[in-house]
Order: C-alpha cells, then sequence, then structure tokens
C-alpha cells in the first residue's frame, strides 16, 4: 500500500488545542492527540476507516488513550491490505464494532494507573457531592418548611383534655384584656401590675392614695371578681397559639407589639439595621482613611468625601438629617444625634447599666428618646 | 471449524501467550498466526485480540512498546512478561489434564492426547 502523501501542518489553534501539555511545556505543537486528523492522513479504504472511528468514538476513553487504540487498529489494517485482502475482507473479519468499542474500553480502563483511576472516582465523587448539594439548596430554596411534629398541639393536649366550663384561662384572659383597656391610669401607682412595692403598698387608710386606690378598686371589681372565679377553676386549660394568631386584644394586655411584630421578627429586624448601620460606618471609615492617605489631613466636612471616595453620603437614620462629624485629639468621630436629638459632640450613647451601646443608632426604627448620648457610627479611635 | 465463544474465552488467552512464548509480535501477526497455526479454528478478529491483549497487559502476563517497524510505521509490538511464562507455564499443565481427562471419557481421540502430550 503506497505510504500518503505528508499532512498538511493544522492551523496552529488547532494544534495547540490536541498537542499535550508535556509537548507544549517543551515547546513542541505536536497536536498528537488530533484523533480525526490522524486517522484522516491514515489513508485506510473506506470501510475500515469507518470502523475505526465508529470503534474509537465509541470507546469513551481519554483521548490519550484513544489514539492508542486508533494507532494500533490503523496499523492491523495496513498490515492487512499489504498482506493483500480486500476492505471488504478486512472490515468483516473486524468484528462488530459496538462490542468491539466496549471490550476494547473496558480493558484499557483496566491498564490505568492507581492515580489514574484516583482521579476518576474522585471526579464521581466531587460530581455526586455537586449533586447532592445542589438537590439541597434547590431544596431549600424552592421547598418550604414541613412539619412533622406539632409540638404546640403537643402542649395543648392537656389543656383541651379539660372540659371548657372548667377551664379557669377564658374567664381570667377575658378579665386581665379588660381590666388593661379599662385602666385610666388614675390609680396612685405608674401601672396597675407594676411590681415596685412602694406603689402597691397602700394598705393604711391614712395614706393619701388610700380613697384613689379604693376607686380603683371598685371600678375593677367585676374583672376582679373574674379573676377570682377563674382562680376557683380546678384546671387552667391554657390553649397556646403562635405568636401570630393572637389578637391586637392579646397583645396590647400581655405587653406585646400589637403590630403583629414576633420576636423573631424583631430580632431580625434588628439584626438587618445592625448590619446597615455598621456598613455606613465602615464605608464613611474606608473613605475617611483614604483620604488622609492622599491628603496628610482629616476632612474638614464629610460632603469633602463625595463624589470621589464616596458616591453619596450615609445620612443619620434615626433623623433622616446629614450626619454629624467632628475630628478631636483621637480622630474623626461620626455619629448619629441618636434617640434624644440632642448633639452630644460624638459621646456615646450608654445602655441602662450605663455600658457604652455603639450600636445603638443602629436600631434606627425604635430610637430611645430617653438615652443621653450619640450613636457613633465611625470612630477612628475605636480601630 | 471456529470455536463458540465460551470454548475461545478460555482458549484464546493461553493460545496468544504461547504463540508470545516464541518472541514479541503485533497485532496483525497473531491474528495470522493464530489462523494458520489453528488451521481456522482459532481466528479472530480485532475486536477479539486486543480486548484481549489489552486485559492481558493489565494483568502483567505481557508488555507492550511502540516501535516502528522496517517498512517506517509505528506498530505496538507484545511480548511475554515472567509472570505471563508463569501463566503460560500452569496453563499448558491445565490444558494437557484437560486433554487427558476428555480422552479418557471418549470425547476426544487419544491419538490427539498423544499429539497434544
Amino acid at each position: 500500500m503506497k505510504a500518503p502523501a505528508a499532512p498538511a501542518p493544522a492551523p496552529l489553534l488547532r494544534r495547540l488545542r490536541y498537542t499535550p501539555f508535556r509537548d507544549l511545556f517543551r515547546g513542541r505543537t505536536t497536536s498528537r492527540l488530533d484523533l480525526a486528523r490522524r486517522v484522516d492522513h491514515a489513508g485506510l479504504p473506506p470501510r475500515a476507516d469507518e470502523r475505526v472511528r465508529q470503534t474509537v468514538r465509541a470507546t469513551r476513553l481519554w483521548r490519550p488513550e484513544k489514539v492508542s487504540v486508533a494507532d494500533e487498529l490503523i496499523a492491523h489494517f495496513r498490515d492487512g491490505r499489504d498482506a493483500g485482502h480486500t476492505d471488504d475482507e478486512l472490515a468483516e473479519a473486524f468484528g462488530n464494532p459496538a462490542v468491539a468499542a466496549k471490550l476494547i474500553g473496558r480493558a484499557k480502563r483496566r491498564n490505568r494507573s492507581w492515580s489514574a483511576r484516583g482521579f476518576v472516582w474522585s471526579r464521581r465523587v466531587a460530581m455526586v457531592l455537586v449533586l447532592l448539594y445542589a438537590g439541597l439548596a434547590a431544596q431549600f430554596f424552592v421547598g418550604s418548611p414541613r412539619v412533622t411534629v406539632d409540638y404546640i398541639a403537643q402542649l395543648n393536649a392537656a389543656a383541651l383534655a379539660v372540659p371548657e366550663d372548667q377551664r379557669a384561662w377564658p374567664g381570667l384572659r377575658a378579665a386581665w384584656i379588660e381590666a388593661r383597656e379599662k385602666d385610666d391610669g388614675d390609680y396612685p401607682g405608674p401601672a396597675y401590675f407594676d411590681p415596685d412595692p412602694a406603689t402597691l403598698d397602700v394598705r393604711d387608710p391614712a395614706d393619701p392614695a388610700w380613697p384613689q386606690a379604693n376607686a380603683f378598686l371598685e371600678r375593677q371589681r367585676p374583672r376582679l371578681d373574674a379573676i377570682h372565679r377563674g382562680a376557683a377553676m380546678p384546671r387552667l386549660g391554657f390553649v397556646a397559639k403562635p405568636d401570630h394568631d393572637l389578637s391586637v386584644a392579646d397583645r396590647r394586655a400581655f405587653g406585646m407589639d400589637p403590630a403583629g411584630e414576633s420576636a423573631l421578627d424583631a430580632n431580625a429586624r434588628r439584626t438587618v439595621e445592625r448590619a446597615e448601620g455598621r456598613r455606613d460606618g465602615l464605608r464613611i471609615g474606608i473613605a475617611l482613611q483614604r483620604y488622609r492617605l492622599a491628603h496628610g489631613r482629616w476632612p474638614g466636612r464629610l460632603a469633602e468625601l463625595t463624589p470621589d471616595l464616596l458616591p453619596t453620603l450615609p445620612v443619620d437614620r434615626v433623623t433622616g438629617g446629614p450626619l454629624r462629624y467632628r475630628v478631636g485629639d483621637d480622630g474623626p468621630v461620626v455619629y448619629s444625634l441618636g434617640g434624644n436629638r440632642d448633639d452630644d459632640r460624638g459621646r456615646p450613647a450608654n445602655q441602662e447599666n450605663d455600658e457604652a451601646d455603639p450600636d445603638r443608632a443602629a436600631y434606627w426604627s425604635e430610637p430611645t428618646t430617653g438615652h443621653d448620648g450619640d450613636g457613633l457610627i465611625y470612630a477612628a479611635s475605636a480601630e | 471449524m471456529k470455536l463458540e465463544r465460551e470454548m475461545m474465552r478460555g482458549a484464546g488467552p493461553t493460545a496468544v501467550l504461547q504463540l508470545l512464548s516464541t518472541g514479541e509480535m503485533y497485532g496483525y501477526q497473531l491474528v495470522e498466526a493464530l489462523d494458520a497455526r489453528s488451521r481456522g479454528v482459532l481466528a479472530i478478529g480485532q475486536s477479539t485480540l486486543y480486548p484481549m491483549l489489552y486485559n492481558l497487559e493489565a494483568k502483567a502476563l505481557v508488555k507492550s512498546r511502540q516501535a516502528t517497524a522496517d517498512n517506517g510505521r509505528p506498530r505496538r509490538y507484545y511480548r511475554l512478561t515472567a509472570k505471563g511464562k508463569k501463566k503460560l507455564h500452569a496453563d499448558r499443565a491445565q490444558w494437557a489434564a484437560l486433554a487427558d481427562a476428555m480422552a479418557a471419557l471418549g470425547v476426544t481421540p487419544s491419538a490427539l492426547v498423544g499429539a497434544a502430550s
């Protein structure tokens, strides 16, 4: 069989694509892995050419392995042609390409090194983990929580077992709500149920508050009677409900936010507000430091930071006005006026235990008017 | 006559190992030699031969090397390893015992047994 003419070189990109890294590192573009081109230039008769392509493609081996198999099959067909066999004879003698591909693929994979097998298995494991993660993520983002154990029902089972006419709770609840709603505040204490003994201890008829206390108790007599009746019931019979199912009257009577915000909602809101407040402080702090690096001094006004270092200045989220800025001995301080809306020159507001409460300014949706001091957004001395 | 697939599965590898015991050979050479020396009984195509060679290589019974033939073409040559020689030795003993047993049962004529041994 006549040797085929030397093939024209492939385009550079194709050569790069099919050159092993090892050859590339040596500065050669051998395109040794260009399977199609190798078979094209083998000069095989049509049926043999088809057998080689079909078989090699169906092995699903790695490209270097496919090239090795293709080379061997090409050499075999060429030897057959040299021995005088026709294309049809060689194709018939080859056998079934699908079966050949399956057997060759399996046998070649057995020849892989342990490191190659480890790579295959780690890739499979990684794929399984990715799929598992994707499945769990999809379930997390698309699915909704499914209640498998109704703990509230379990808690309520004992209360619901009590006959309705023997439950103390409905009467106590009604009396409590009514007492809270009708408490007009003329009792000498700050509130009817104030735990401060000084305001509850009106026992002496000589006490100036005695008539007021008696008048208050007289007005509350129906509710007090109802509470006495409830206390005489054999069982409390309290049926619990989730926070969101409570009525406005219940919320008001039992010291909850009547707007319906649960403790969980409030915590989430506070977390978001705190994060946004800290982000404001961080943005201003970075802009101040960059300004100082560029100019060797702190800016005279926050407005000097815009627009080069900050597109817009964050505002005082409590007052809605501009944040206050002052440069002291310890560096600049940026602060909110806080709940009392007084400028305390950046002195941080304190908590009830007199400890500094730097996050106070961040809870802008619930400013406490009683707290003196400002809400620090950024203080260079705190770094 | 051609052997059934199951018979070929048992005899083929031993036949290939036996051929390689005489020296290294390439794929087409093996196909031709099997066909000619077994008078067509052990004739196999590429679809059987190459998987068999790759399996023998995976078991370290044969080893291959890529080389350029006299006509300038690249070829892969196979040769027996030390492990392959041991395996062939064991296979020969088993085939001899099998032939004896078959002859004793009257499945094969005893003359063949004598020839085989």
